[in-house]
């Protein structure tokens, strides 16, 4: 009993043991730099996420990128800072996904690593401009339906004045999309249905996003792209779908996208109808008894005079329209009057009294409208703007008259 | 939008603030920050149905408020015109076809605008250190507001109307306010000597308003009674 309890405390110590001693690491070739990753052959131009600019630090290869540059090789540009001593050679090794090769020689390639070198071993000919070849399909595994998330290291060894350096270029080879997440009951509105699921198989997944895809008769993942729409992806539980035709029947889906762009399969499709609903406004404006209050906008002239087709409030617009609307100065006026005047306007409507003046108001302004409808459109803009200052203007030299008089 | 509100309030306050740095010169403003509940008249104008109601229900929202007041006689007491702005939001769900709530939500925003006339009876405080204002004030008010629907846009009625508008209308308020500075005269006098404020006080009014477009036919009223709470700085 006692032996077993030491060989059980000997073992454990050996096994923390290895676990606290670092490994041996291999020098960084000095001075090294990754210059580019381009994709050779037809339809081979690698997007930004696997990361073909030189600064970037994390190359990715999602389910999309697998089938899409499938039968593609990668030119992979380096070079180095200084030039290097004349024995200096290399080699470029590729792992398999998820695997590693030696690095701590030029010949040893390791279990897990591609039987054959990218690069076998050969001098440093141009060191400003290295550049080697690497069947896409090799870093990816070659099978997209894998559905692992592995990493593949190519690996670049130098031996220079006897000494190995080494450097590892990672590529994430992300084949694993998530899992559908489970809709629940949609929740019908006035022209919107809001979309809401659950996603407890995607439950500890990092940036999970969600695709809302919806259309008028049913589809799966095979005709989503040909049928459905889909909405820009969202982060949270629900997604409400607007701009839909009440009483008509949608169906909607879910679809979970991660954080390297791999989209899941749909959740099973849902329908239902959007339905009418009286928003605060619509029920204070109908049944029974129509509230009061009109909202909007309307016009002092039209408030004035009760219609929008009454002669004077005819007159009045085909000034504005033929007149005033053709000079930037006139536009400009119609703005600030269509600013102004709705609240004027509605005071207006409600009193008969203010009515009757206004109208008595409008009278000269009809008048001028008319006559000024009979000649050129500038010189009319000319003439209102005008008789606009002229009480502006007037105004002010009362004032200044006033202030003169008491200094 | 209340928390911007508030925000131009406390932002406006600082602007205001270092303009009055001497101890010596005289109070000529007053900054207010009120609260409090808020229901419009608006089902007032039916004998049946009661729309407000039954999309917002009964209870009372909050309404926030941000007061300047500019103090051109500073002798018996103060008079002053000031203008305000404010904001307060009903919340509720649309109405199914039979009557029933829907999960739609719908919202009524109201922004009310005032211009109003004060007088402040702080004689008390001024010459015999009671701590104790009384005021009143009366103006005019500008409520723009607007109704959006299940999606956020502006409703718009069946009959075609957009939700959205203007509504005149006027307010007087009664008002009583405990001067702050009595209770720890130290602090206030540093408060004087390096922001400019002469004078800080706790109140409450009473806020009789009528919005319905100066008794238009074609107007609801938003108008209400009720009472605010808040704190003031004069300046």
């Amino acid at each position: 009993m006692k032996a077993c309890f030491q060989n059980l405390v000997f073992g454990s110590l050996l096994v923390l043991g290895l676990l606290l001693v670092p490994e041996p690491s291999i020098a960084k070739i000095n001075g090294f730099r990754l210059n580019g990753i381009e994709g050779l052959g037809d339809g081979c131009g690698l997007d930004n996420r696997i990361g073909k600019t030189s600064d970037a630090t994390e190359h990715v290869i999602n389910i999309e990128d697998c089938k899409k540059y499938s039968g593609c090789s990668l030119k992979i540009s380096w070079s180095l800072q200084n030039q290097p001593a004349s024995d200096a050679v290399h080699v470029v090794k590729v792992s398999k996904p998820g695997g590693a090769c030696s690095d701590t020689d030029l010949t040893t390639l390791g279990d897990s690593c591609l039987p054959t070198f990218a690069v076998s071993e050969s001098p440093i000919t141009a060191y400003t401009n290295m550049s080697f070849n690497v069947l896409f399909d090799e870093l990816t595994g070659g099978n997209c339906a894998a559905g692992t998330d592995l990493s593949t290291k190519v690996v670049i060894v130098i031996k220079e004045l006897g000494a190995i350096a080494a450097e590892s270029i990672l590529f994430k080879v992300d084949l694993k999309a998530p899992l559908a997440p489970e809709l629940e009951e949609p929740i019908e509105g006035d022209s919107n249905v809001t979309v809401v699921w659950k996603d407890p198989a995607n439950e500890g997944e990092v940036d999970i996003k969600y695709h809302v895809y919806w259309a008028t008769e049913r589809f799966d993942d095979a005709t989503k792209k040909a049928i459905a729409k889909r909405e820009p992806a969202v982060t949270g539980r629900s997604y409400q779908v607007g701009s839909l035709e009440n009483g008509k029947e949608y169906w909607f889906a879910v679809s979970a996208v991660d954080v390297n762009g791999n989209e899941g399969p749909l959740s099973p499709t849902t329908s239902t109808m959007p339905i009418e609903v009286l928003d605060f406004f619509e029920a204070y404006r109908t049944g029974s008894e129509v509230g009061r209050e009109e909202g909007g906008f309307c016009f002092i002239a039209t408030a004035a005079y009760g219609s929008y087709s009454a002669p004077d409030v005819w007159m009045l617009r085909r000034f504005r329209d033929e007149v005033l609307m053709t000079t930037s100065l006139g536009r400009a006026f119609v703005r600030t009057y269509y600013e102004v005047s709705p609240p004027i306007a509605k005071q207006i409507a409600g009193s008969e009294p203010a009515k009757a003046g206004v109208r008595l108001a409008l009278k000269p302004f009809v008048l001028m409208a008319s006559l000024l409808l009979k000649v050129p459109s500038v010189l009319g803009s000319a003439v209102l703007v005008f008789m606009l200052l002229l009480p502006a203007a007037a105004t002010v030299m009362v004032v200044r008259r006033v202030i003169r008089r008491r200094s | 939008m209340s928390q911007k509100a508030l925000v131009l309030a406390v932002v406006l306050a600082a602007l205001v603030a270092p303009q009055v740095t001497n101890a010596q010169s005289p109070r000529n403003m007053m900054v207010e920050l009120k609260f409090g509940p808020y229901y419009p008249n608006i089902d007032k104008e039916f004998s049946s149905k009661q729309p407000f109601s039954e999309v917002f229900g009964t209870s009372q929202r909050l309404m926030s408020k941000f007061e300047y007041d500019y103090e051109f006689f500073t002798g018996f007491g103060a008079l002053a015109v000031g203008g305000s702005i404010g904001y307060s939001q009903f919340k509720g769900h649309g109405l199914l076809a039979t009557g029933e709530k829907s999960s739609d939500t719908t919202k009524l925003h109201l922004l009310p605008l005032s211009l109003d006339l004060i007088y402040r009876f702080d004689w008390l405080w001024q010459k015999h250190k009671v701590p104790f204002v009384v005021y009143a004030k009366g103006g005019i008010d500008c409520y723009v507001w607007w109704v959006t629907n299940g999606v956020g846009d502006i409703s718009k009625s069946s009959d075609g109307k957009k939700g959205r508008g203007a509504t005149f209308g006027g307010h007087l308020s009664l008002g009583a306010a405990f001067v702050l500075n009595s209770l720890a005269p130290g602090m206030a006098q540093t408060f004087d000597v390096e922001m400019g404020v002469k004078t800080t006080l706790l109140f409450a009014e009473y806020v009789f308003s009528w919005i319905d477009d100066f008794g238009s036919k074609k107007s609801w009223d938003l108008g209400s009674r009720t009472f605010l709470v808040g704190i003031a700085f004069e300046f």
